[in-house]
């Protein structure tokens, strides 16, 4: 397998987790090289993260193979290339599955997308946390605007990118979500209110910002030596904004110093639609170019089909 | 616009979006058609 190959492989194995386990990893493929040679040693040294990308997914053996493999390569490579580098302060475990999402999967409607029929097909007009928007045309059985909406996105500061977990509930349900939540600062947002900065065990610390109707938790690290500043936290609360779209699905904005990832960049906006019954049915929609790669024809469409579970494609768009 | 999908393995949910899914009218956030 050539190593883009790999690579897209690999992304599209990261996309299709469930959000906390990938959120995890995300933070550590953002992490500054030689942080991420020794969070991804730890990662793949620690069974239960380990099980968490493997498990929910039942990666083939062979990628995880092919994967550990570039990983242990790529980490190795990194720390020579920084054995002259001030040591990073180590890592944190692995955040467990969220419990926020799950109570979420299993419980509330949460938000639901509005729809409307056209020739006998719906049409589900969506909207990307960048704005980008689009509708999304199917047949009624597929009943895609059923499933469980949920935005995502990150950014990047001066030194430092996190991405974010996206709930379609209050602030204040997710985190009374957590029985031991715990809040260790407010920092004034310049409007007059205030974002907390929360320990929400066993998921981790996160910024809390309430938008609209959705809950967006800005991830940092449990470790201190690998947390951003207080100033740094001070900024987010500041420059970080959103707001219900007019069809209720999340809009994202920064401003400068702070940038959100744009549509087609690592960990850039993007739309999951996740089953409600607890299956593994899902679609996650990516804003931005698409470069059609596979050896699969189906319905004119260019497929990536490893396995019977997991498909990837570019979609046509008929304007 | 790039989709992924997941199902339970013996699914069909994967085909049925693939043959049934179309994606219209994007628009990027300064005003582009999207590709």
């Amino acid at each position: 397998m050539r190593p883009d190959e790999l690579e897209r492989h690999l992304r599209q194995r990261l996309d299709a987790l469930v959000p906390a386990p990938r959120a995890e990893l995300l933070h550590v493929l953002m992490l500054p090289d030689f942080e991420r040679a020794e969070r991804i040693a730890e990662f793949w040294s620690h069974p239960q993260s380990r099980a968490f990308a493997a498990e929910p997914l039942r990666v083939s053996a062979g990628l995880i193979r092919c994967v550990r493999t570039r990983y242990l390569v790529l980490a190795f490579g990194v720390l020579v290339s920084a054995a002259c580098a001030e040591p990073s302060g180590g890592g944190t475990p692995p955040a467990p599955p969220s419990t926020a999402v799950d109570a979420a999967a299993e419980g509330d409607s949460g938000f639901m997308p509005s729809t409307y029929v056209e020739g006998g097909s719906v049409v589900m007009p969506i909207t990307f946390p960048d704005g980008t928007t689009a509708k999304l045309v199917y047949p009624p059985e597929l009943d895609l605007s059923g499933m469980r909406v949920q935005p995502y996105s990150s950014g990047y500061g001066p030194g430092f990118a996190r991405d974010f977990l996206v709930l379609d509930k209050p602030i204040d349900d997710v985190i009374g979500g957590y029985e031991q939540a715990e809040l260790l600062a407010d920092y004034g947002d310049g409007h007059g209110g205030t974002v907390g900065f929360w320990r929400l065990p066993p998921d981790g610390l996160y910024l809390a910002f309430q938008y609209g109707s959705w809950t967006v938790l800005v991830y940092e690290y449990a470790e201190e030596g690998a947390q951003m500043s207080d100033e740094d936290r001070a900024l987010w609360a500041t420059n970080f904004h959103g707001r219900d779209a007019e069809d209720g699905f999340l809009l994202l904005e920064a401003e400068p110093p702070l940038r959100l990832a744009r549509a087609g960049e690592h960990a850039g906006p993007e739309l999951g639609l996740w089953s409600r019954n607890g299956d593994s049915r899902a679609l996650s929609l990516y804003a931005g170019e698409c470069t059609p790669y596979g050896d699969e024809k189906v319905n004119g469409l260019t497929v990536d089909r490893e396995s019977e579970d997991f498909a990837a494609w570019s979609c046509p768009m008929r304007r | 616009m790039t989709v992924h999908a997941t199902q339970e393995p013996g699914d069909t949910f994967i085909d049925d979006v693939l043959r049934g899914l179309e994606v219209r009218d994007v628009t990027a956030p300064h005003g582009e058609r999207g590709s």
